[in-house]
């Protein structure tokens, strides 16, 4: 660890070892342009879809990304990937910055880190037979032209996948096999992390499991370190190891699925937790307040917030530790168990 | 009991042509909706679900037709109904919505148009009148600045906020009967509560009947009286909400309702229900779950299951109590 202060990250991690992907500070800015005439007069809006979010993601863990549409979770993986540049802050592979990467870090970086898209109709080419869509990955990583088809051999058994539909078109299979095959692809690379952005949510519930169970295999098996970005806050409870849930671009809480889904500190966190339909259960759920626009200054989920204080229109809140691993950003949030927290470098300006 | 049905389908086939034939993706399909009552009709892509619906509204898409079976809105038999009839009905006494209200929007009209000409369409008012009443249903729908949102696009509003629009625009003919076809299956959990609350307290102020057609059963769990679940275009199981998601008689219905993630399921793996659903020209002979059924015998891939009666709870299933 380098001498900077310390921050609250520092207490919430698993291990004192560097997280194999951190992401530190990061911010992407979007700018909005609404008309020809605002365009002629230089006139244009500034949108932070990512907003200073400092995340690490520890090797080996399942982390799960939650939040509601436009929060900037899918934002923030694309940045994590490398498919986005950050307007500010940075991404830090194994420990050292995207930019500072030699060359042959770079490509060790873009195997790496594999993305899992959630439309399997638009990422797989239509036009190309499974085989070729596989033996196009495998090149791209430098697998000799006479051990591809032993490869793809075992990718399709690690993903499940009867060597039958090797000659078939996308279209021909179904939506659960070609999300497998999206994996068997991003498996080519020998990825150290995979990111899934809602990987099932295109799928029917009774596959959904199929390959959520996949995911879990291929981190328990290969060690696989998976972001898991799903809208489904029973699946990242029940499959992720972390939980990131994300507000305005910001993350508002952080921790174990124990902490943060069963016993939050953020309003907001509870508020989703309330939403999810319990129609089996026969239980009602509550209903947040109609979104509102964006916020000047403080709290950017005070206008939906029931325990909004005047404190929050004030003040934007730091995420800090309210707990063993556990962060969130909120003014009401209690720092409990903070005694028994690895708080040895902790001071009062962490609080 | 039939002149208490609002809809009635009786026995309904809907085929697609596949070369010079015709291959059958709802297979015998029966539903009863009446007066007030949600009904939900509940099945996994490919089930015949929607479908099913489209035939109710004769809006089945180029290529497929409705090859036996009858459906009749408070006793009128709807294959007789001619084209107009059918237009004063959809939109008239029948409102729907679907999953993605930008495409079923104008994206090149404001909303106060769109729901003026609707009005319009169905009442002898006055443009005027129209938009004073368009301006009602947006403020009965909960979008705040009624009057302002008369001249915003479409594309300005937020997903949540355009299906309120669509169901403005479902109810704006006073409808006894609203289609509601995957409404909030593109939309997050916060604001997923939101559009079904304003389904169920319309449904509450106007005793409008609604026919809810979704793939969550949590949701159909929330909102429906009666439901009926499809697999393969056939009806497996129908019941009350209660009584069927509480001691479900089809095996189907049972592990699928073991598939649905729980806040409260605890960790590991997933519940899954193993295979595919079978595809529409290489169906299974017998039952058409018996290949993923975990109590499937030799019979279920023999013969047709019978109808299962227990009490007001149908199911399909050789094994099924009664």
């Amino acid at each position: 660890m380098t001498a900077r202060m310390p921050t609250p990250h520092d207490n919430a991690r698993q291990s004192d070892a560097a997280p194999l992907l951190l992401l530190r500070n990061l911010r992407k800015t979007y700018r909005l342009r609404r008309g020809v005439l605002d365009r002629l007069r230089g006139r244009s809006r500034d949108v932070n879809a990512v907003d200073n979010v400092t995340l690490p993601i520890p090797e080996g863990v399942i982390l799960g990304l939650v939040g509601e549409s436009g929060c900037g979770k899918s934002t923030l993986a694309r940045l994590m990937v490398g498919l986005t540049q950050p307007t500010g802050g940075e991404v830090v592979w194994n420990g050292t910055a995207l930019p500072a990467l030699s060359a042959q870090e770079r490509r060790e970086f873009r195997a790496g880190v594999q993305m899992v898209f959630q439309d399997t109709h638009s990422s797989l080419n239509p036009r190309k037979r499974i085989r070729v869509t596989l033996t196009e990955a495998l090149a791209a990583h430098g697998v000799p032209r006479s051990q591809r088809a032993a490869r793809i051999a075992g990718l399709l058994d690690q993903v499940g996948i009867d060597p039958q539909f090797l000659g078939r078109f996308p279209h021909e299979l179904s939506g659960g096999q070609r999300q497998r095959i999206g994996i068997a692809r991003a498996l080519a690379m020998e990825p150290s992390l995979l990111v899934a952005d809602e990987p099932v949510s295109s799928l029917d519930v009774s596959l959904q499991g199929q390959i959520i169970n996949l995911l879990r295999e291929l981190n328990a098996s290969l060690g696989l370190t998976i972001v898991l970005i799903s809208h489904d806050l029973a699946v990242v409870a029940r499959i992720c190891d972390q939980v990131a849930v994300m507000y305005g671009g910001q993350v508002v809480e952080s921790g174990s699925p124990g902490k943060v889904l069963s016993a939050p500190s953020h309003p907001y966190t509870q508020a989703l937790l309330d939403a999810v339909p319990r129609g089996l259960a026969r239980r009602a759920r509550a209903v947040l307040p109609i979104e509102s626009g964006p916020t000047e200054g403080g709290c950017r989920f005070r206008p939906r917030c029931i325990h909004a204080l005047a404190v929050c229109a004030d003040q934007e809140p730091a995420l800090r530790v309210v707990g063993s691993g556990h962060l969130a950003a909120c003014h009401l949030a209690r720092p409990a168990d903070i005694a028994v927290d690895r708080v040895g470098q902790l001071t009062e300006s962490n609080l | 009991m039939t002149d208490q049905d609002l809809l009635r389908v009786e026995g309904l086939h809907v085929g697609f042509r596949a070369g010079d034939q015709m291959r059958d993706v709802v297979r015998g399909v029966d539903l009863r909706v009446k007066p007030g009552e949600v009904v939900g009709l509940v099945g996994e892509s490919g089930s015949g679900k929607s479908i099913t619906a489209l035939a109710v509204m004769r809006l089945l898409p180029p290529g497929a037709a409705i090859t036996s079976g009858r459906v009749t809105f408070r006793g009128r038999d709807l294959m007789e109904a001619n084209n107009s009839e059918m237009n004063r009905l959809r939109g008239g006494e029948i409102g729907m919505i679907f999953q993605d209200p930008l495409t079923a929007l104008n994206p090149a009209l404001p909303i106060g148009r769109q729901l003026g000409d609707a009005i319009r369409a169905h009442q002898s008012v006055s443009w005027r009148q129209a938009q004073t009443r368009a301006e009602e249903l947006l403020a009965l729908v909960g979008i705040p600045f009624p009057k302002e949102r008369l001249r915003a696009y479409p594309h300005e509003l937020s997903g949540g906020m355009r299906q309120r629009v669509m169901i403005a625009l479902a109810v704006s003919s006073n409808p006894s009967l609203l289609i509601a076809d995957e409404p909030t299956t593109a939309l997050d959990v916060t604001v997923q509560a939101q559009v079904m609350e304003l389904i169920d307290r319309i449904r509450n102020e106007f005793g409008i009947a609604v026919l809810f057609i979704s793939h969550n059963l949590e949701l159909v769990a929330e909102i429906a009286d009666w439901v009926t679940v499809m697999y393969a275009g056939r009806v497996v199981e129908s019941g009350g909400v209660e009584t069927l998601f509480a001691t479900p008689n089809h095996p189907y219905t049972r592990q699928l309702i073991r598939c649905v993630p729980r806040l409260d399921g605890g960790r590991g793996a997933m519940p899954t229900i193993p295979g595919l659903p079978p595809r529409i020209g290489s169906l299974p002979s017998g039952c058409p779950f018996a290949p993923r059924c975990e109590v499937a015998e030799s019979r279920c891939s023999a013969e047709d299951p019978p109808m299962r009666w227990r009490g007001e709870q149908m199911a399909a299933c050789f094994l099924a109590a009664s």
